[in-house]
């Protein structure tokens, strides 16, 4: 039976090639998509965690949405008597994940958003940029348009690729699925480590992959598809895929009144869970109201229903119950970010990505070691690899703390301590001093900012998801901290046992 | 509604799923200790592992009890090995010996035209292994657009899938072949065989 799926020496050794190949050339930025995503996939409990002191209220009523919404209108004409009236107000509703209300309104460039007070008033204004940065970072390493999504979907389809290139570069994966012989030399430790948690991870890393690449490359594959098919009319596609958006007529009316339609939402569909809503040129006899309400017990990421100023329903998105691509399509997000079971699903997301980011660096180390047996040094490159590992996760603990006075700038702030630590790693030449000073610093910037939290936000920094989120930065700074201390008592008694060997130079 | 799961769950078919994956997990692992393949427990284990699609799918529905039950025995084997690994064996001294005591007497410099030959063949390996293969995909999933007789959301997800699948596997032939001149020929043929399909060139 092994014999039927055996690949010849000269396939194995291609695939390894290949795998070696494509794993070279993405590992920096798969790693750094990697850790934000392990990140992302805690973003509504991070968005909590940097307004930790906002109430939480566990239902609404929904004369008090008409009303947050009459005072939103209301801000916007006092604030900005030059502006156009706000082209789309939305609500988010309060539910068990993100148990928190809002109101907010666009008209390009303006933009607004504020929580909203027990008695319908509009509270601080809503404020998760660091969130939103991390997250972007992760779908689009912060290129702006489409380019930065392209090229993470083109990471997911490499990802795969070397899925596939790996388990055909290794015969023997499954037959030695459990074998981590953790008593040999530092490069067969990491090969069983990257091929033990690489064969088990494939299912998962499969899905990440796929549902990603999926999304970063929508645009470039319904341009395709519409080009040749539709004489370049995209619209065709997503009005099949979307709800299409209602168009403007310019002709002011009485704002529409939501109350009585969220009544009878929440009465003619008891399984749905309303979490948002938004209402499209408001005001105006154009005014549109959308539902959306998540589905909790399916993996689709939610159902939309359409009603016109009247409250008369006009359309349903389709998502639940549609056709099966539509289905498959609607469920590659929350099969991607991993919000399908609450807190257990996102730990093991969590973990299994963790280990994801340790499979580049175990295939990093393997590559430098049998490139180091071969007679080929690369010393630069490896303090480069070290300043990807430990200085990507510095600089965004960096643009966390910055968060607190400067959160305008994020994203200079993450690229320039990168670039800073890339330097830094190329004049220092002992990679491990560099890896302890980065892991040392990497501990430092996260006590800081687990301090500065526990003083800004108090007793509501230890209560709810803030718990959870400063719980995960405490793990943290321990696991950082016993790793340093290993470093260090190794490093000695390197320093005491190895006085007669130099140092590898450039 | 479970606050944990944010859904409703049916706790008893979820438990039993548990169990499967571990019982499963723990007859490979016997398995693997064993010095002679012992292929009905290594059947036994795999064949358990599908069968619990059945009863997370009953515990958490269809669509999510199936992600679980594909993800989930992957992250209790890698516990399973945590545990069973001895690692107060691991070898410290490892890194030190092949980073250090094995560092050859030569360093190998790259001279300036190998490495301008070098980026020649990365920029040669992005435009067949990424760009070709890519047009490769997408003309034959173009191809699956127009034969597929269904809604336009269905012939859009599934081409979309289509490409998903195919691209990485033509990356990882094309990269695994020593020269780049036979994909290249195959990709373009392949791209414009299957435009002539599409109503690209009519």
């Amino acid at each position: 039976m092994s014999k039927f799926f055996k690949l010849s020496p000269d396939a194995v050794r291609a695939s390894l090639k290949a795998h070696s190949g494509l794993g070279l050339f993405i590992a920096a930025l798969l790693y750094l998509v990697c850790i934000t995503g392990v990140i992302s996939v805690f973003y509504p409990d991070i968005e909590r965690w940097e307004q930790a002191n906002i109430s939480e209220p566990k239902n609404y009523d929904p004369a008090i949405v008409q009303k947050a919404l009459e005072n939103l209108l209301a801000w916007h004409k006092h604030t900005n008597p030059h502006a156009k009236t706000f082209e789309d107000v939305w609500v988010t509703l309060p539910t068990v994940e993100m148990p928190r209300f809002s109101v907010g309104g666009q008209i390009p460039p303006i933009e607004a958003q504020f929580f909203v007070n027990a008695d319908g008033s509009l509270g601080e204004k809503v404020d998760h940029e660091w969130t939103h940065f991390i997250v972007k970072l992760h779908y689009a390493l912060t290129i702006p348009g489409i380019w930065g999504m392209v090229l993470v979907g083109i990471i997911g389809m490499i990802l795969v690729s070397m899925v596939i290139s790996g388990i055909a570069a290794h015969p023997t994966i499954f037959k030695n699925a459990f074998s981590l012989r953790v008593n040999r030399g530092f490069r067969q430790q990491q090969i069983d480590l990257h091929n033990r948690i690489g064969v088990w991870s494939t299912p998962f890393i499969l899905a990440i992959a796929i549902t990603g690449a999926l999304i970063g490359l929508s645009q470039i594959l319904l341009v395709a598809f519409a080009s040749t098919f539709y004489k370049g009319d995209t619209t065709a596609i997503t009005n099949a895929l979307y709800m299409p958006h209602p168009e403007p007529t310019n002709v002011a009316a009485p704002f529409m009144n939501v109350a009585p339609v969220l009544e009878k939402f929440s009465q003619e569909h008891t399984a749905l869970l309303p979490y948002y809503f938004s209402i499209h040129f408001p005001e105006t006899t154009a005014q549109t109201l959308e539902i959306g309400a998540y589905l909790p017990d399916r993996l689709v990421w939610y159902e939309a229903f359409q009603f016109n100023s009247q409250g008369e329903q006009i359309k349903r998105l389709g998502w639940s119950d549609g056709d099966v691509g539509t289905q498959i399509y609607a469920s590659t997000y929350r099969l991607h970010f991993g919000h399908f079971g609450g807190l257990p699903i996102k730990i093991l997301y969590a973990l299994l990505g963790l280990g994801m980011g340790y499979l580049c660096v175990t295939g990093m180390n393997i590559w430098f070691r049998r490139q180091q047996q071969a007679g080929n040094l690369y010393p630069k490159l490896e303090r480069s690899w070290v300043a990807v590992v430990w200085g990507f996760p510095v600089a965004i603990a960096t643009s966390l703390l910055v968060d607190n006075w400067w959160s305008t700038q994020l994203i200079a702030v993450f690229w320039s301590s990168s670039l800073i630590i890339f330097i830094f790693a190329l004049l220092i030449q002992d990679h491990q001093k560099i890896s302890i000073m980065l892991r040392s610093l990497l501990a430092g910037l996260l006590t800081l900012v687990l301090i500065i939290h526990l003083n800004k936000f108090g007793g509501d920094a230890v209560s709810g998801a803030s718990l959870l989120v400063n719980i995960l930065l405490v793990i943290t700074v321990v696991l950082l901290g016993l790793g340093l201390k290993a470093s260090y008592s190794l490093s000695k008694e390197q320093k005491n046992a190895v006085t007669d060997v130099s140092p590898m130079t450039d | 509604m479970n606050s944990w799961f944010l859904s409703t769950l049916s706790p008893w078919p979820l438990l039993l799923g548990l169990v499967v994956i571990i019982a499963a997990v723990g007859l490979l692992y016997r398995a693997w200790r064993r010095s002679q393949r012992d292929w009905p427990m290594v059947s036994l284990g795999w064949v358990a592992l599908l069968l619990v699609h059945w009863p997370l799918g009953l515990a958490l529905g269809f669509d999510r009890g199936w992600a679980v039950a594909a993800i989930l025995p992957g992250f209790i084997a890698l516990l399973w090995i945590a545990m069973t690994t001895p690692w107060q064996h691991w070898n410290h001294h490892a890194r030190q010996k092949s980073g250090r005591g094995s560092t050859p007497s030569v360093t190998n410099k790259v001279a300036l035209r190998t490495r301008a030959n070098q980026t020649g063949q990365v920029l040669m390996q992005v435009l067949v292994v990424g760009i070709l293969s890519f047009a490769t995909a997408v003309s034959i999933a173009l191809v699956l657009f127009s034969l597929l007789d269904t809604s336009v959301a269905n012939r859009t997800v599934y081409s979309a899938l289509l490409v998903m699948v195919l691209w990485p596997i033509l990356m990882v032939w094309s990269k695994a072949k020593k020269s780049l001149v036979k994909p290249a020929i195959y990709f373009g043929g392949v791209t414009v065989g299957a435009l002539l399909f599409t109503p690209v060139f009519f």
